[in-house]
């Protein structure tokens, strides 16, 4: 599986050099620390436009949906979600037990992921813990509007790998099972991140404060869909989209269908 | 012989058949008072376009018919050019006189359309002001000041605002079928709001049937003293047949007075603490003091945060801060202060394969595992079959409360509480009045600002509880200081006079001498004390005499009024039974009237 994934990395790189045709000694010197940086993928600098459309249900979404013009760093964004496997190998190294360990990794047995879920994005870990696991190697989470664009790069694709939804490109199967995080190499975003769309939530970074409520916002959807109008919106879902998480405790935080992906800024 | 007479105690109909089938008169005999202003034909049919007078109808046969216990007059009538046959029967019953018209066609090929018309009510006094079902009165925008329920429609009344001499007429209806190809039009009649189209009704019959069927049923009775007569009558006859006996409880009679609920949305600040990641409900406890204290919480957790995994909302009762002991710590804080607690059930929550009985065992181990008092239903109108029963094995005295005004009569009978969401005014909901003893707080989740104030107006002129809710699920809707310090001066008001707001009789759209007032009514059993809220939907102040007292002071009984909502104005009895004072506009005043015996 990771040869599988070094060779999606060497795609890339021809990809991007074929984007950049003309690269600058910047843009190489990039590439090189892209090599270095274990699974993760550079973003150049860049501003777009930012909107996001979603249903908003009762209780509102307090954030500003756009348009606005956003900035977003030049960034080395992990290709794929943290995996079971990643975020073992975390627990190992860091030590990391969290405070309260309500449903923490509640899919694991004996303390280790399942060998069928590997690679999987790993779930049940709240946004602390994904905090926990991205400051522990010196990253951060990809913010609301970062996320966006890695998704959808400077073509502000509606979906990672295009304007058409293609169910053959992600894991939308209404059901809550995962698939790996490489399961969809052609759903990959135009900077080559993998696993954008469905499959499972991701944290974002900002945990945002209206005073009362503190929440987060989940990018990408899931595979696991709500049969009722009135359950949380699931499913595959759009670039341009976000689900307003409302924070409780840790055991309401952690979830079956939330993970998280690992961004660092790049140096000037 | 061509004159045909039936009559009861309250009621004589007179027809003539002396050349076609005529109705010549509705006399009321207590008051020696002819109520037909001419004689008419008692319906007419239309048939592709042209019209059939009963009058031009063969009559096949005219008696008076009559066993051991019931006299009826019947006309057996035949449309020969469309081979339509009509019958209309007027009965006799101890209450009133039931007028049926029937009707069967044989058509030569399918059903033509026909129109039935009933043009009695178009000679009914000038003088005599309607009271239509759908809209017994209306607001200064023209639609009902109250809301209204298909299962209990209001009658249909005629009735002079001078003598509140009148007409009453109830139109028994199956609200079951409301829609299908049913032969009875009765609900055409109940659901116009508007006058001139009553009187000019034009009702479209399923005529598919060549046997006789019911067409329309109109029970009529005699009013002395006007629609308050007409509705406590009616209130009667509506809670004959049904059994309160849940009310009557000891175990759910706690809940009856617990007027102020609140809806506790666990992901706000208003009662979790981010910080200590725990529900605070001694805090939340210690804030509703300012609305003069919660009697119930309704703890919730579960929307808008199910769906985005396979949890279903019993599984978040253990991932709650403390889980299902946490649950626990939150009821023994609040039974310490004598607040009681409801967890939610959320019906579209449920599993692929979920069937009742698992349902009802979910609900039953909550209750089992909880000291929870009550279960709160949302979005239902009703509750699983065999729920209440379940839960009461577990643990009596756990109440079930509605999120929506029970629809049929059953659960009226077996749900003792419910959610009313509206907030407009001069409005109230006809169950207040007809079930005062049902617990149904008022509440609007969305309203802000001076619909807020609207709300609680509303509930100040029905005389009910409160459900507050500051936190929509995520969208931060507080009451102001001026709102919290009305709310708790009612609460006070509510339960120092709970004996009166809360007894057998109370009733709305109490009759008014100005046009800019609505009143609601309310009685103690003792028959000492009453309670009118006065309501001035107008821009303008109105002063002088407000409304007749019925009945007027006994000799020897002396009427003391006070205001207890404004502290304001002043009010007097004029000629032994006439309110006046003044009412300013937009207002509303609570006047508690005692009639005390002269020493």
């Amino acid at each position: 599986m990771q040869e599988k994934a070094s060779e999606k990395i060497q795609f890339c790189l021809v990809f991007l050099g074929d984007w950049n045709v003309e690269k600058t000694e910047r843009e190489e010197a990039n590439e090189e620390r892209e090599e270095e940086m274990d699974g993760q993928v550079y973003i150049p600098e860049g501003h777009y436009l930012y909107r996001v459309e979603h249903r908003i249900m009762e209780g509102d979404c307090e954030y500003d949906h756009g348009p606005r013009m956003v900035r977003v760093p030049a960034l080395f964004a992990d290709r794929y979600p943290v995996t079971n496997e990643r975020f073992y190998r975390f627990l190992q190294e860091s030590g990391y037990r969290p405070g309260d360990a309500k449903n923490f990794l509640r899919h694991w047995e004996n303390g280790k992921y399942r060998e069928e879920d590997r690679n999987k994005p790993v779930v049940w870990v709240s946004h602390k813990d994904a905090e926990a696991f991205a400051g522990w190697y010196g990253a951060r989470l990809l913010t609301d509007c970062e996320w966006q664009y890695a998704a959808g790069g400077k073509e502000k694709y509606r979906y990672p790998w295009g304007d058409e939804y293609d169910r053959t490109k992600c894991n939308d199967t209404g059901e809550e099972a995962l698939t790996p995080v490489d399961a969809y190499p052609e759903g990959a975003s135009p900077f080559g991140l993998c696993d954008m769309c469905g499959n499972a939530h991701e944290w974002t970074e900002e945990v945002l404060d209206d005073g009362i409520h503190q929440f987060v916002l989940l990018r990408g959807g899931a595979s696991y869909k709500g049969a009722h109008f009135w359950h949380a919106e699931g499913g595959a879902k759009p670039n341009n989209w976000h689900l307003k998480f409302q924070l409780l405790n840790e055991g309401m935080n952690r979830c079956a269908t939330v993970t998280f992906r690992c961004a660092k800024e790049a140096a000037e | 012989m061509n004159i045909f007479e039936i009559e009861n105690t309250q009621l004589r109909f007179r027809f003539d058949t002396a050349s076609g089938l005529c109705c010549t008169g509705i006399f009321q005999k207590e008051m020696k008072e002819e109520w037909l202003t001419k004689a008419c034909v008692p319906f007419i049919l239309e048939v592709c376009g042209k019209a059939y007078p009963a009058d031009v109808f063969e009559i096949r046969k005219a008696e008076l018919l009559q066993d051991e216990r019931d006299r009826a007059l019947v006309f057996e009538l035949f449309l020969a050019e469309w081979k339509i046959r009509m019958r209309l029967s007027v009965s006799v019953k101890e209450e009133c006189l039931v007028f049926l018209l029937q009707a069967g066609a044989e058509w030569q090929e399918s059903p033509r359309e026909v129109y039935l018309q009933i043009p009695l009510f178009r000679y009914f006094p000038e003088r005599g002001k309607w009271h239509l079902s759908a809209n017994p009165r209306s607001k200064p925008d023209g639609s009902p000041a109250l809301e209204l329920h298909e299962e209990f429609p209001l009658p249909i009344c005629c009735i002079d605002p001078e003598t509140a001499h009148g007409i009453m007429m109830e139109l028994p209806d199956y609200p079951e079928f409301t829609g299908t190809w049913n032969q009875n039009r009765n609900r055409q009649l109940l659901q116009m709001t508007d006058s001139g189209e009553f009187l000019n009704h034009n009702l479209l019959l399923r005529l598919q049937n060549k046997e006789l069927a019911d067409v329309a049923e109109i029970h009529f009775s005699s009013l002395t003293e006007g629609y308050k007569e007409a509705f406590f009558r009616y209130k009667a006859h509506i809670r004959k047949n049904m059994d309160f006996s849940m009310y009557e409880k000891e175990d759910l009679k706690w809940y009856r007075k617990a007027v102020y609920h609140h809806l506790a949305f666990a992901y706000s600040r208003e009662i979790f603490n981010y910080e200590t990641q725990k529900l605070e409900v001694e805090r939340l406890l210690d804030d509703g003091e300012a609305f003069g204290g919660y009697d119930i919480l309704v703890l919730w957790f579960v929307y808008p945060r199910l769906g985005v995994d396979t949890r279903k909302q019993w599984d978040f009762c253990n991932d709650i801060p403390g889980g299902i002991e946490g649950i626990n710590e939150i009821c023994d804080k609040a039974h310490a202060r004598g607040v009681r607690v409801m967890l939610p059930y959320n019906p579209w929550d449920a599993a692929d394969n979920e069937a009742l009985t698992d349902v009802l065992e979910h609900i039953a181990e909550l209750v089992e595992k909880t000291r929870i008092d009550g279960i709160w239903f949302d979005t239902m109108d009703s509750i699983p079959r065999g729920c209440r029963e379940r839960i009461e094995r577990i643990r009596p005295g756990v109440i079930c409360c509605l999120e929506v005004t029970p629809k049929v009569r059953g659960t009226v009978e077996e749900i003792t509480g419910s959610w009313n969401q509206r907030f407009r005014m001069p409005e109230g909901h006809v169950l207040r009045y007809l079930f005062p003893e049902h617990a149904a707080p008022m509440t609007s989740r969305w309203r802000v600002a001076e619909k807020k104030d609207m709300l609680i107006k509303r509930a100040v002129f029905n005389g009910t509880g409160f459900a507050i809710w500051q936190d929509v699920f995520g969208a931060w809707l507080p009451f102001d200081k001026e709102q919290k310090a009305a709310l708790k001066k009612w609460k006070q008001i509510l339960l120092a006079n709970f004996d009166t707001y809360f007894g057998t009789d109370s009733m709305p759209l109490y009759p008014v001498l100005r046009e800019e007032l609505y009143i609601n009514a309310f009685y103690h059993d003792n028959g000492e004390e009453e309670i009118y809220s006065v309501y001035n939907a107008s821009d303008h102040a109105v002063d002088g005499a407000l409304f007749r007292l019925y009945p007027p002071p006994a000799s020897g009984e002396k009427i003391q009024i006070e205001e207890l909502w404004t502290g304001e104005g002043s009010f007097s009895i004029h000629q032994g039974k006439i309110i006046s004072g003044t009412i300013e506009p937009e207002r509303i005043y609570i006047l508690k009237m005692t009639r005390r015996k002269k020493v």
